[in-house]
């Protein structure tokens, strides 16, 4: 027998599991939804980029790793499960919910992004000393096996912690992330079954079930999200599986199978760090440009936007299943044929014009670092000053500064309130002088509103620095609202002082503390 | 062609000095051949207190300008038989002096636009939301409803 396998008979086991895995995580999202109904507060606000309207919960994560929990103890009880296979088992699922919990704590409290990532490496580094690594590397086009080694390390950490982010990249549009993982899910269970029916094969149908039951509620229009913690959860099973099921023989083949599967939020995800990069940008830092954003500015509705990206995505998992089936083979003749078939699905949704931009587009990326680097210092300084600015008011003129210093000469910023702050520029005479205008829409509800003269500044820098300025204030806004209710217990014993950018920091002390929705009053800053 | 003057509505380089009468509604003439975001600005604009008629195509946009008493043209930058830039520069051409706004796609990689010597009021980036429409109506003197 199979050192990984479960004694089982396959058909019941396998809808045992998928039904087990919808049900707990349908359960349980029935019963988060009731809850968020009652408690609004218990939901991060969501991230600026994430392109969602409604404050949605972002819990869909916590169903899913319970569903995913649930049906690995049932494979532990239920089946005979060989010692070396149940440590594996156990690593699995221990490792999937560590990555789950530093998402789901990412979506309660923002965490830095060089924290989550040392995590995620720890993470990914106890996985591999815990023997599930990658040793071997076939070469495609000779055969022939190479002992990695150390760098197997190397290749174990990379590849684990490039998929957990990976598909929290693409979780931008209402069904996305969780189709693709559920595609993934169900080639995990294919490459586990053509060896042998194992746990990872159950484990990969029940995660598969959960998400059929998250996506009752997360298909457009959406009622809850997977969060951080879902996504993370389901990208690191991805990788984790993908290895276990590279262990037992098939080595290239299960490797490359989920990477010719995704292949769309490859390419995706790689063109967003081409651009950004090129553009001075922090490479990780989000924006509103993949895939399905173009779509939707297109004028394509969600949903059509997402049955779209569903057919490319089922076109690669075809091709990824021939890929493992060959085992290897013909895998230039497959890499072309993906080619191909993103070529085409690029070239009917206009997208392949951006494609091609990126070439012509650096030169212009190139010009526009220095001002990227301006903003990026801006940037910094303004979040200090969120930190230590006690009003709402003194933010809000910072702010006004920093719009200023940018160029643009006008700013409406409208609060989730729905209190409205103008400022404008003394010289600037939107009735004589041509300009141009962006509104930004945060998840919140804030919208930032941008002006500037087309003069001044032309189109690339203009949507450049108005995203910056707007992922600038809602990023200040949050850090002033984390600052404001630690420091508020302070606030009553230290009585008034002084407003809170002169005080040394290790002294708190806080004028009014009130909360930022309700201060303002319409202001016109001039 | 010839395309009819408008005249009084404001003109290529005096929009907003002399603004358009605040008291009728005004008649919009949005180009654009995505027939979601027409019906949403179309939408916006009688919300507002408009009224709003619509073009795919940037040759019919021509005929209407021609034909109708319009006093505010709301034109796309990217259409399929020619860029909105195209049209404001044929229409330039023909003497046509209505006030003229471009709106654009946050992928459209527009060249400068040489708004001065268009006339251009303004360039707004879709998505294009209720109050932005609203500000800028009010800039060229439209009266708006309460948002």
């Amino acid at each position: 027998m199979h050192p990984h396998s479960a004694t089982i008979d396959n058909g019941p086991q396998i809808l045992a599991c998928l039904v087990l895995g919808f049900g707990v995580c349908w359960a349980l999202i029935g019963i988060i939804l009731r809850r968020a109904e009652q408690k609004q507060g218990f939901e991060r606000a969501k991230d600026y980029h994430h392109g969602h309207k409604a404050p949605i919960p972002r819990l869909g994560g916590v169903a899913m790793a319970s569903a995913f929990v649930t049906v690995a103890l049932a494979i532990a009880l239920c089946t005979t499960v060989s010692g070396s296979a149940q440590d594996e088992l156990g690593v699995i699922v221990f490792s999937s919910l560590a990555m789950f919990f530093l998402g789901l704590w990412d979506d309660l409290r923002s965490l830095s992004a060089k924290f989550k990532l040392a995590i995620q490496i720890a993470i990914a580094s106890a996985v591999y000393f815990s023997n599930i690594r990658i040793e071997l590397f076939r070469d495609p086009l000779s055969g022939t096996d190479l002992q990695l080694g150390a760098f197997g390390y190397l290749a174990t950490v990379l590849w684990l912690v490039s998929l957990t982010n990976l598909i929290n990249l693409i979780d931008g549009i209402d069904g996305l992330a969780g189709g693709i993982g559920l595609m993934l899910m169900l080639l995990m269970a294919n490459l586990g079954a053509t060896d042998h029916l194992d746990f990872c094969t159950l484990l990969a149908i029940g995660v598969a079930g959960a998400l059929l039951g998250f996506l009752k509620f997360n298909y457009p229009p959406a009622r809850i999200y997977m969060g951080d913690g879902g996504a993370y959860f389901l990208g690191f099973l991805i990788g984790i599986l993908s290895i276990v099921n590279s262990n037992k023989g098939t080595v290239a083949a299960a490797l490359i199978a989920p990477a010719f599967a995704l292949a769309l939020p490859i390419v995706d995800v790689s063109l967003a760090i081409l651009r950004r990069g090129a553009r001075g940008l922090p490479v990780f830092r989000p924006d509103q440009k993949h895939i399905h954003h173009h779509l939707i500015t297109l004028g394509i509705s969600r949903e059509r936007t997402l049955l779209n990206l569903y057919t490319v995505s089922l076109l690669c998992l075809f091709l990824a299943l021939c890929v493992f089936c060959l085992q290897g083979r013909m895998l230039p003749l497959f890499t072309g044929l993906l080619f191909l078939v993103l070529l085409v699905a690029g070239h009917l949704s206009g997208f392949t014009r951006n494609w091609y931009e990126v070439g012509s587009q650096l030169g212009q990326s190139l010009r526009l670092r220095k001002e990227t680097r301006y903003a990026l210092t801006l940037d910094r300084w303004f979040m200090l000053e969120a930190e230590r600015r006690s009003r709402l008011e003194d933010l809000l003129e910072d702010y006004q500064f920093v719009v200023r210093k940018l160029g643009f000469a006008r700013l409406h910023l409208t609060l989730p309130n729905g209190v409205a702050h103008t400022w404008q520029n003394e010289g600037f005479d939107p009735h004589t002088t041509p300009h141009r205008q962006a509104a930004h829409e945060i998840s919140d509800g804030t919208v930032v509103e941008l002006t500037a003269a087309t003069q001044k500044m032309p189109d690339p820098l203009f949507t450049l620095l108005g995203d910056l300025a707007a992922e600038m204030w809602y990023k200040a806004a949050q850090r002033h609202r984390l600052v404001s209710a630690k420091n508020q217990p302070l606030a009553a014993t230290d009585g008034p002082a002084d407003k809170g950018a002169a005080s040394p920091p290790t002294t708190p002390t806080i004028t009014e503390p009130s909360p930022p929705d309700s201060l303002v009053s319409r202001t016109i800053y001039h | 062609m010839t395309i009819m003057k408008n005249e009084g509505n404001g003109g290529a380089g005096d929009e907003g000095k002399e603004p358009l009468p605040a008291a009728r509604p005004a008649q919009i003439l949005v180009v654009d051949d995505d027939s979601e975001v027409v019906n949403s600005i179309v939408r916006a604009l009688e919300h507002l207190g408009h009224v709003a008629a619509s073009c795919g195509h940037a040759q019919d946009a021509m005929d209407v300008v021609a034909r109708q008493k319009i006093d505010l043209l709301l034109v796309d930058y990217r259409m399929p038989d020619m860029t909105g830039l195209d049209l404001v520069t044929l229409l330039r051409a023909e003497g046509c002096q209505l006030p003229i706004i471009m709106m654009t796609g946050h992928f459209a990689t527009e060249e400068r636009v040489p708004a001065e010597q268009l006339a251009i009021h303004s360039i707004l980036h879709k998505p294009i939301s209720l109050p932005m429409l609203a500000r800028v109506l009010e800039e060229l003197g439209l009266a708006v409803r309460e948002v």
